[in-house]
This record gives C-alpha cells, sequence and structure tokens, in this order.
C-alpha cells in the first residue's frame, strides 16, 4: 500500500497580486512542471491547487500532477477572504482523503501550504480556521504559511501550525518564487522520507519555528 | 602496504547468473592484485591511487550536489576530469575505510565481463580519500556518462536533467509526453536485463545495495542502459535497511539490519514496476498475468520474489536476470508459499474539486483554463450528468404509439362508411 500526502498549495489571487500575475502564473509553472517530472515526488505528493480572493477557486483538484498537461492561469483580483477559503478547504480536504483512502492508498495528515501578500478582509475568518485545525477533527491539516508584501505577521503566526515563513523585505516576485521553491524542496524531502519534511532554508524568508499546533 | 583480508565474498548464487557472464570462464581472487594504496591499474583510467589525500586530487569544483544521503558534498576534481570527489559527514571509521577499500578491490575478483559490466553500469568507487586525523573523508567516484541525462519537457519548460528509472516506471504515454522515446516491452526488458545483471554482481560479491528503489539508477531510453549510483555504501553481508516510502519490505520489520533477502524483494519489486510500467498494485497483477510468451519464467521467478512467506526463499537477482533472458526457473521443491496478490486500487472517484467549468472570464480571481484535453476532461466530469431523456419512439412507447395511430385510422374509416 502506497503512502501519499495530501497537499494544497493555496495562493492569494487578491487584487494587491495582480501586478505580480505573471510572475505568479510562471512560478506555479515552475511548480508544475518540476513536479510532473519527478514521478516519485508527484506519487507521493497528491496535489491540489486553490486560488483565492473574493471567492474560492479549485485551480486543479487533488491530481497526480504527473497526469496535468498544464495549470490554468489565475487572473487575480478582488479581496482575500480567510474564512471561505478555510471553509472550502475543509470541503475538500474532507472529500479528497475519502478519496485517497478508496484507492488503497495509507494517507498522511495533509499539508496546506499558505500562500498569501496580505491581511485578511473578513473578519470572521478565525471561526473558520478554528474547525479546520479543530483537533478533533481525524483530517485536520498541518499548515506552513508563507508571507510576503502586505502579509500581516501576527496573522499568520495564528495560521501556521506546522512551520511559518515570513519575507524578509525582498520583493514580492523573488518571495513567491523562493515560497514555491521552498514547498516544492519541502515535497521532495517528505516524499525521500515518507513523513512531512520541512525545508526551513527558504531564500529571502525568516524562518519562524511553530512550537505547537495553534490552540485557542 | 599490506592489503586487508577482505570480507567480500562470492556467493553460493553465482551459478545462477546468465552464462554470458562468464564468458571468459575467469573468476579471478577476491580483492585483487592491488592494495588500497598501490596504484590503481584501474581500467577506467583512474590515474592515482586507491587511497589518496585531498591535496593528492588537487582542487575541487563547486559541488554538484550538496547534503544528499550520506554525503555532504559531491564535487568535480578540477584536475581529474570525468571523476568526482564524494564527501562523507564526519564519524567515518577505521572498519569503514576498510570496507570501502574491499568495495574499490571487489571488481578485481570478477571475471571480465562482470567488471566491465559493473564498471560501465555503476559509479563504482576507485579511491578512498583520507587525512591524517579521518581514515575516511570520502571517495572518488566517475561521473554518470552524459547519455543518461535527457531534455526533459513539459509545457513551457525544459531542462537536462539526468533520467531516473523512476520514469521506466511510468506508461510509455507518460514517458512520451516529457519528450522521451517510447520504451515499448523491449526497452523495459532491456534496462531490466541491465539491472538484474548488476544485482546479479552484487549478490555475487556479497553485498547488500539496501538502497534499491527509483531514485538510486539513472535510465538511458536511448541505450535501454541503467546506471546505479551511491553504491560505495554497499555492505558485505547486511546493514541498516535504508528506508524509501513504498519500498518498505514487510518481512524485513522497521530496526533490523537488509540483507541479500531484503534486495531480492526490492529488486523484484524495481523490476516489476519498470517491466509493466505500473507502480501500484496494478504491477503485480499484471506479472501475475505472466504476459510475457518469450520470457515465460521471469513472472514467477518475480511473483517468489515479491510474494513468498518466507523471505529466505525468494530467488535470487540472477535468477530473475536468467528468466529474464529467456532462461528457465529452477525452482526448489516445495514450491514457496506466496502471500495473496495485493488489492487493485479503485477507480480514481470524480474529483469533486473540479474546476468550475465557467470561469473563464477575466473577472476578479478567476481561473482561466488552458484548452487541454485534461481540462476538457475535468470540465465535462465536472458537468451534472442530466439524465438521458428516452426518445419517444424508441421501445415498447413507440409499438403503443403506432397502434393508438391505427385505432384512430380504424375508427375514422369505420365512422366514414356511415
Amino acid at each position: 500500500m502506497s503512502v501519499c500526502l495530501p497537499t494544497y498549495v493555496v495562493i492569494d489571487a487578491s487584487s494587491s497580486m495582480k501586478p505580480h500575475e505573471a510572475v505568479l502564473n510562471a512560478t506555479l509553472s515552475r511548480l508544475h512542471y518540476n513536479l510532473a517530472t519527478n514521478p516519485r515526488v508527484s506519487e507521493f505528493a497528491r496535489v491540489s491547487v486553490i486560488a483565492f480572493s473574493t471567492d474560492v477557486h479549485v485551480v486543479i483538484p487533488m491530481s497526480d500532477m504527473e497526469q496535468v498537461p498544464a495549470l490554468p492561469e489565475v487572473i487575480c483580483g478582488g479581496g482575500t477572504e480567510y474564512g471561505k477559503t478555510f471553509d472550502r478547504l475543509r470541503d475538500c480536504i474532507a472529500e479528497d482523503v475519502k478519496n485517497l483512502r478508496m484507492q488503497n492508498l495509507k494517507v498522511l495528515r495533509p499539508a496546506v501550504f499558505f500562500l498569501t501578500d496580505g491581511a485578511p478582509t473578513d473578519s470572521r475568518w478565525q471561526e473558520s480556521f478554528r474547525r479546520l485545525v479543530d483537533k478533533d477533527w481525524s483530517r485536520h491539516p498541518h499548515v506552513i504559511a508563507y508571507g510576503f508584501g502586505g502579509a500581516q505577521r501576527e496573522v499568520l503566526e495564528k495560521v501556521a501550525t506546522k512551520a511559518l515563513f515570513i519575507a524578509d523585505g525582498s520583493d514580492t516576485e523573488s518571495a513567491l518564487s523562493s515560497a514555491i521553491s521552498g514547498l516544492l524542496n519541502s515535497l521532495i524531502a517528505s516524499s525521500n522520507t515518507g513523513e512531512i519534511r520541512i525545508a526551513t532554508e527558504v531564500k529571502g524568508f525568516e524562518y519562524v519555528q511553530v512550537a505547537q499546533e495553534y490552540i485557542d | 602496504m599490506t592489503e586487508p583480508e577482505p570480507d567480500v565474498v562470492r556467493s553460493d548464487h553465482r551459478d545462477d547468473r546468465h552464462a554470458a557472464h562468464d564468458r571468459d570462464g575467469s573468476h579471478g581472487s577476491v580483492g585483487g592484485d592491488h592494495g588500497p594504496g598501490g596504484s590503481g591499474g584501474d581500467p577506467r583510467g583512474w590515474p592515482l591511487a586507491r587511497s589518496v589525500s585531498l591535496r593528492e586530487l588537487g582542487s575541487l569544483a563547486a559541488p554538484i550536489s550538496e547534503h544528499n544521503g550520506q554525503a555532504i558534498a559531491v564535487k568535480p576534481l578540477a584536475d581529474h576530469p570525468g571523476w568526482l570527489a564524494k564527501l562523507y559527514h564526519q564519524g567515518q571509521h577505521v572498519e569503514d575505510a576498510r570496507r570501502l577499500d574491499q568495495l574499490i578491490s571487489a571488481p578485481s575478483s570478477l571475471s571480465n565481463a562482470d567488471r566491465e559490466a559493473l564498471y560501465a553500469g555503476t559509479c563504482w568507487p576507485a579511491a578512498r580519500i583520507e587525512e591524517p586525523d579521518n581514515p575516511v573523508v570520502g571517495c572518488v567516484i566517475p561521473m554518470a556518462p552524459e547519455h543518461y541525462r535527457h531534455e526533459l519537457r513539459r509545457g513551457a519548460f525544459s531542462e537536462r536533467r539526468f533520467v531516473e528509472i523512476d520514469w521506466l516506471a511510468k506508461s510509455d504515454e507518460s514517458i512520451q509526453r516529457i519528450g522521451l522515446p517510447r520504451p515499448g516491452f523491449e526497452g523495459r526488458l532491456a534496462a531490466c536485463r541491465r539491472l538484474t545483471e548488476l544485482a546479479a554482481i552484487l549478490e555475487g560479491l556479497g553485498l547488500v545495495y539496501s538502497d534499491w528503489s527509483f531514485s538510486n539508477a539513472f535510465w538511458s531510453p536511448d541505450r535501454r542502459s541503467v546506471y546505479l549510483i551511491d553504491v560505495d555504501g554497499c555492505q558485505p553481508k547486511k546493514m541498516i535497511d535504508v528506508h524509501q516510502p513504498n519500498w518498505d519490505d514487510r518481512l524485513t520489520p522497521p530496526g533490523t539490519d537488509a540483507d541479500t533477502y531484503t534486495d531480492r524483494y526490492r529488486i523484484g519489486l524495481l523490476v516489476a514496476k519498470c517491466l509493466t510500467g505500473q507502480r501500484d498494485a496494478h504491477a503485480f497483477h499484471t506479472v501475475a498475468a505472466s504476459p510475457w510468451p518469450n520470457q515465460s519464467a521471469a513472472a514467477e521467478v518475480l511473483l517468489d520474489m515479491l510474494l513468498a512467506t518466507d523471505r529466505e526463499r525468494r530467488p535470487s537477482a540472477g535468477q530473475l536476470n536468467l528468466a529474464l533472458n529467456g532462461g528457465p526457473y529452477l525452482r526448489t521443491v516445495p514450491r514457496a508459499t506466496r502471500d495473496e496478490l495485493p488489492k487493485v486500487p479503485r477507480a480514481i472517484p470524480q474529483p469533486p474539486t473540479a474546476p468550475q467549468s465557467t470561469a473563464v472570464t477575466v473577472a476578479a480571481g478567476a481561473v482561466r483554463r488552458p484548452e487541454t484535453a485534461f481540462t476538457k476532461q475535468i470540465q465535462a466530469s465536472a458537468a451534472p450528468k442530466a439524465k438521458k431523456p428516452q426518445p419517444a419512439t424508441s421501445g415498447n412507447g413507440g409499438w403503443a404509439l403506432l397502434g393508438l395511430i391505427a385505432v384512430i385510422l380504424l375508427f375514422a374509416l369505420i365512422a366514414s362508411h356511415h
């Protein structure tokens, strides 16, 4: 029975990302290339790409990225609705884990890589987040957060349950590229060991160790 | 310098190997003619002794790999093109130096054909690197030949990389999709023959590799050959089980050493996956269906390697190599009992989070989809399946309608006669 890590790449596609849209899409394409040309990694890390702004869009449902010919293009705009995103994530995880288990896969705790350049524009997001990471829910995911641009450290400190990366002031496009590289390195390291491993050296980011999982 | 007594011995399974490996009939003496400090006489052209200092190696180029497994860095030797210094983490012991020396000299005990195959198909170490305070700084290994690199294309990206044997465990369609030639069964078979040939040589030397997996061998689709890396980690008889996800041998429990029987399971698994192009339990079922008429014994050998309930009844790599070359399987009796085939995964269900088929506008936070077969398929599958309306004239309904019309016509005819 094969082991797999359900992986969610959750990217901020709000209006603040609009100037960086081309880089965002190129970076996602690079992520796709690297996963699609490493069957060992794409077999282990089943990936879903989710873009959020005012609404939440599942760009790619949970897939072996080797089977995905290309990623759709993300067009940025709108607000930064964390709450809807966490609600949708919870629904996706519930369904995806069930489906992966039906394929006789040993499913590890899901990993959410949360990339954002802004603060939430909704006020009640914490309730949704609590539901997502509720330890009484057996499928609660690890959350690894990458913050850059206008992202708020104190907010992301609440969101990250496994690791937090805060950009050290480098421009958004470099930060975005580095964050995706860090994410990719984490997936490669995890596929080598069969358990989640976080690449903590990410160029242009400060690694903030998360002492314990989020407790309200 | 006195040559240490090597532990590396040839196993009894040597005779299982395909006769082609014994072309010159010579078996040589274990350990060879050259001590670790002596002149190598390495047929691959390594010009220095079998134990060298860093100073003797000259300048080292920038690392091509860092912090990978047992190595802190792998650096090209600027003064010796084609050779690499693999530098280990600190903490190696004198025993490691002895083991490495034995590995370096082991090929001299092989027949010419096997030695040639080993040198051509592995990055077999040529020298141990030592310093006065550290007997095992690292080792010198050859660079993998350039023909194991290939341009891997996908979408707008392309990169020249070593092709891991991982790819052979994918379908021909997947392989073609990244710009590699389709191997077909013949290409797969040729690579698996090379792989098992190398495995049989290692087993014949009494060495355990343990790390048989997708990441430790390169594949050349053009030459249909394979190249094994990290062989400097081989140990005589047993070694720490190198854990790789999805390569666990259930009969080598966690915490116990890997031995030749563990290797046999993993070689069987690797060959089953590469021959079938399947990565999950489907590979076992395809093997069990025995679809290879010209290698009729291969399926039986593989099934015993993979499913024998007694790990010591797993056939050798040499037996598998013989079967892949069309030879027989001389199985001991009574037959080894086997576990059942693993369950085949169920078909992937409908993705519940399929992309919205209408999100193609340049609206806030929208997703613009390229028109590809994949997205079309996703969109098609995401669309609700409306119940297909029955054609009005199909089946019994059609006959009833016809009957009704006939009755009406009959009444009309009778009425017109009154």
